[in-house]
């Protein structure tokens, strides 16, 4: 089968002392195994608790309260909290967002790479424990495969010993330890400098290619998105607005949140002069906003508009769009 | 057009009414704020009858708490005296009712003392900066090195017994607290930007000070001197236990538990409900202590029992 | 790491010495002096004099000061006024009595507060953390005197399990020591449990939210490899800092409850040279908790360098 991941109308909310808050009003996509798909949207649109939902690390305080989510042909939510436990490190994980954060501070990378390995061994090999096994030479050579030069000695290292470029490498190697079949990646340049972006990229650009290794790609910069992935899902507030090939979501984006998107970035090609924002600000996430989410903010918003919420359809093959006008647009976007 | 002084006046009072309303609805905090009242109901009633109505009625309600009668010493809990008397004589009840005022008193006048001068040394503290903070927070920081607890002894041991004593034990302890509390506070507002515009506008020292620093520094310190007040009652307690405290024939609940000790064996009610007392009115005011932190500032560390 | 000790070391000298200045002059600015207690309300003004004379009394402070300060240097804290015996070795001889009864409270608080403290985070908002933080509320509200008595009551008194005065060494009389020193132990205990337990409860679930808890979960770390192992440690960390003030509060709280359960301990010594405003005592006494302060600051600084990694000596 090759669809490794299939979201469907997923909703999600959070409980707070004011009462409900949607984080996640409805989102569907498909993830295609062996590609990158990449997740893009503003902070604050959903698209990490979205990924926190695949797998199954949500807080206390969210609540999951429509949607399904098929992971190599199993529902998700059907599991109990064990299997779920189960499937992590194991056949998906997690690059997190935050390197320093994510890392133990009193407690070496080595060991706590051992760690995740063994968990992830004992579970896969099914022979009972793994005990006396040493990992240690498969982790030194997963930490020069992600780039670290002397890798024994920075297993001996404590987190905030490494530079931020390293400690996101080493999250990468800690992914791939696990041979995972899904790996989501969150905001994997968010906070980098520049040099260190480029070589992370290239490293994620370097092992898509060279394994089968199926990869969601979540982040807010459309640049990463075009340069490594091969589908692109838009998010905008907490819902899927358009899913499309990288290519043609680039040439011709039919959502008119996508279109203010490609218009606010800077390209080679931007000669008119001034920049086009896309008009006002995301609204706060306890607004609610009848009919479309994005009407308030649409060039080309209508009566329907702000009566009815457009569902996401297939408008062409392998291409999805949630807007009543999406097909009567001209390519570059102007109305 | 608003001066930013009385803005953020404003905003410190919308915030405080939403919390405020959150702090009342809480149970637990009821509980304290409803021990506190009848504390503080108990205690004026006792200066009344103290002052003016000569214990009257404190003995026709149930004995006078300082007069002896050996006749009735140490007889326990009855319908005429609920809480039994002690080795004088004296109706038990009437002496924890009067214990009151010593123990209010003792945590209301230590507070009052330290938190102005604490408060008034934080701020000009963190306000002048400099060799002034230095020199200040080094003598604070002496005071603040030891236990409190031991510095207290150790103070009201050199100064002598007596309830004047012990609440300037006391109120020399926590004025490094709420001095310290105080200048945190205030470094931390003074960096804030409504501080800048108001500087910029020529608004003058006094006026920032008291407009726009103060106000928000008042939680913290309100929720620290609630625990204060607990503590204080405790260590009032402790140190008249020891010996060190008021003086007989006053009541203080500790005097009664030291008294009551050698009569352990025959008498336990003169060890049990003065004991009860100052748990129940420590446990009131951290009941409140502690919803006025969850409902004002959650994240707040006190000093606290 | 030695040299770092080394260096502590050598810093307590001036906190030491700026201590005995402190509590010298609290002494003698005070009211009232050691030798008008003594002779009591009749004594002569000639028979006061006379007496400070032979104390040194009438010399000037920062003379007296001086000779104190030579002393000590030679092991030499002064006599009491009261008994004559010499203050440090009779602080020599009763440490061992607090110390036994300070472990033993922060053993007892220590195994009670983890358990419940670490269960309570885990199981954040649920029926055994209302009830943990209920009892937490009982605990710090309870005055320890007054537990003392209510568990004399209970069971010296009324059930004589338990011996009512006195303690005799672990090192002399290991269960005669253990009985003895419990009930002091856990009227002490009942406070320090409920603070420590309130901290370690409030550590752990802002351990537990951190995003290497989430990253460990995320690879599927075992529930239990992740609360013993990642987050205690993590956990450890501020609790040291509270365990060091509970061993320095024990000290204080311990001068009280040696005087309920006659304990030949130096807080008991500290409350009777106070009430017989035996100076030499108190001033002894007291230098001796700061030797001992600064002794468990030290402790405390030298554990997190161990815990702590980021922290550099």
């Amino acid at each position: 089968m090759t669809t490794v991941l299939q979201l469907e109308n997923l909703g999600v909310d959070f409980v707070t002392e004011g009462g409900r808050v949607p984080a996640v009003r409805d989102v569907s996509f498909t993830v295609e195994r062996g590609k990158c798909t990449g997740l893009i949207g503003e902070s604050g649109c959903g698209k990490s608790v979205t990924a926190l939902t695949i797998m199954g690390l949500l807080p206390p305080t969210a609540r999951v309260t429509h949607g399904a989510i098929v992971f190599e042909g199993c529902d998700l939510f059907g599991l109990g909290t064990k299997e779920r436990s189960n499937l992590r490190g194991t056949a998906m994980s997690m690059v997190f967002q935050d390197a320093m954060s994510a890392l133990n501070p009193v407690f070496t990378i080595g060991e706590q790479m051992g760690d995740i390995v063994k968990a992830a061994r004992t579970k896969q090999d099914r022979t009972g424990s793994s005990k006396g096994v040493d990992y240690d030479r498969e982790i030194a050579g997963m930490l020069c495969r992600v780039g670290i030069a002397s890798p024994e000695r920075r297993m001996r290292q404590y987190p905030h010993e490494l530079s931020g470029g390293m400690r996101q490498r080493v999250l990468i190697a800690m992914a791939l330890l696990c041979r995972s079949h899904l790996v989501i990646a969150d905001e994997p340049t968010t906070g980098l400098d520049v040099n260190t972006q480029t070589q992370i990229i290239e490293l994620i650009r370097d092992i898509v290619a060279q394994s089968d290794v199926t990869l969601l790609l979540i982040t807010h910069d459309v640049s990463l998105v075009a340069e490594l992935c091969d589908r692109v899902v838009v998010i905008y507030r907490g819902s899927s607005v358009e899913e499309a090939s990288t290519g043609r979501l680039f040439q011709r984006p039919l959502h008119p949140y996508t279109r203010g998107l490609m218009n606010s970035i800077l390209t080679l090609n931007t000669v008119r002069g001034r920049l086009q924002p896309i008009r006002g600000s995301v609204p706060g996430a306890r607004e609610g906003i009848g009919g479309c989410q994005f009407h308030p903010r649409c060039p080309n918003v209508s009566e329907v508009c702000r009566a009815a919420s457009p569902r996401l359809l297939e408008v062409e093959p392998g291409r999805r769009c949630a807007c009543f006008f999406h097909s009567s647009e001209t390519a570059d976007g102007v109305p | 057009m608003h001066s930013p002084g009385r803005l953020s006046g404003k905003i410190t009072q919308v915030y405080r009414s939403r919390s405020l309303r959150r702090l009342r609805a809480d149970p637990a905090s009821r509980v304290g704020l409803g021990i506190i009242v009848l504390l503080i109901v108990t205690t004026t009633v006792v200066i009344i009858d103290k002052q003016f109505l000569r214990r009257a009625l404190i003995t026709r309600l149930w004995g006078d708490p300082y007069m002896a009668d050996l006749r009735s010493s140490l007889e326990s809990p009855s319908l005429a005296h609920p809480f039994g008397t002690d080795h004088l004589g004296r109706d038990t009840l009437a002496r924890v009712i009067y214990g009151t005022q010593t123990s209010v008193l003792v945590g209301l006048a230590s507070v009052a003392i330290s938190l102005p001068l604490g408060t008034v040394f934080g701020m000009l503290s963190a306000y002048l900066g400099g060799t002034f903070d230095e020199i200040v927070m080094r003598i604070m920081d002496v005071f603040l090195t030891p236990p409190a607890n031991i510095l207290a002894l150790g103070l009201v041991g050199i100064l002598g017994r007596g309830l004047e004593n012990i609440i300037l034990g006391i109120g020399i302890v926590y004025t490094p607290i709420f001095a310290r509390l105080m200048r945190g506070s205030a470094l931390k507002i003074k960096r804030m930007e409504f501080v800048e515009a108001a500087t910029a506008i020529g608004e003058s020292q006094l006026n920032i000070i008291f407009r726009e620093l103060l106000p928000n520094c008042l939680t913290p310190l309100v929720i620290q001197a609630t625990f204060s007040i607990a503590l204080a009652i405790m260590w009032e307690a402790g140190m008249s236990f020891l010996g060190l405290g008021v003086m007989p024939p006053a009541s203080s609940w500790g005097l009664m538990l030291h008294e009551g000790q050698q009569y352990l064996r025959e008498a336990w009610w003169l060890s049990i409900f003065p004991g009860v007392a100052i748990m129940l009115t420590t446990l009131g005011f951290n009941l409140v202590g502690n919803g006025l932190r969850d409902a004002l500032d959650p994240k707040y560390q006190a000093v606290q029992p | 790491m030695l040299s770092y000790i080394a260096r502590r070391l050598l810093g307590l000298v001036p906190t030491l010495l700026a201590a005995t200045a402190l509590v010298f002059l609290m002494i003698h600015l005070a009211p009232g002096g050691p030798v008008e207690y003594l002779f009591g309300p009749y004594a002569s003004y000639e028979d006061i004099a006379h007496a400070e004379q032979a104390l040194g009394l009438d010399r000037p402070l920062t003379e007296q000061y001086i000779r104190y300060v030579g002393r000590m240097i030679r092991g030499d804290l002064g006599k009491s006024i009261r008994t004559g015996r010499p203050v440090l070795q009779v602080l020599v001889r009763r440490l061992p009595y607090t110390g036994q009864v300070v472990v033993m409270s922060m053993l007892f608080s220590a195994l009670a507060a983890f358990p419940v403290g670490l269960l309570a985070a885990i199981k954040n908002r649920s029926r055994f953390d209302s009830v943990t933080m209920i009892g937490v509320l009982v605990g710090v509200s309870m005055p320890s005197f007054w537990l003392a008595l209510m568990l004399i009551l209970v069971f010296s008194v009324s059930l004589a399990i338990l011996p009512l005065y006195g303690m005799p060494l672990v090192t002399q009389d290991f269960k005669g020591g253990l009985a003895a020193a419990l009930l002091p132990a856990v009227s002490m205990g009942a406070y320090q449990t409920a603070v420590l337990c309130r901290t370690i409860r409030g550590e752990m679930i802002e351990v537990l939210s951190q995003g290497y808890i989430r990253l460990a979960r995320g690879f599927g770390v075992s529930g239990w490899k992740i609360y013993l192992k990642y987050a205690l440690k993590n956990v450890l960390i501020p609790v040291t800092t509270l365990l060091g003030l509970q061993v320095r509060y024990g000290f204080g709280a311990a001068a009280v409850i040696e005087t309920i359960f006659a304990i030949p301990g130096i807080g008991q010594y500290l409350v009777m040279g106070i009430l017989s405003r035996d100076y030499p005592v108190v001033q002894g006494t007291l230098l001796m908790f700061a030797l001992l302060f600064s002794a468990v600051n030290l402790i405390v600084d030298v554990t997190y360098t161990v815990l702590d990694p980021r922290i550099k000596w």
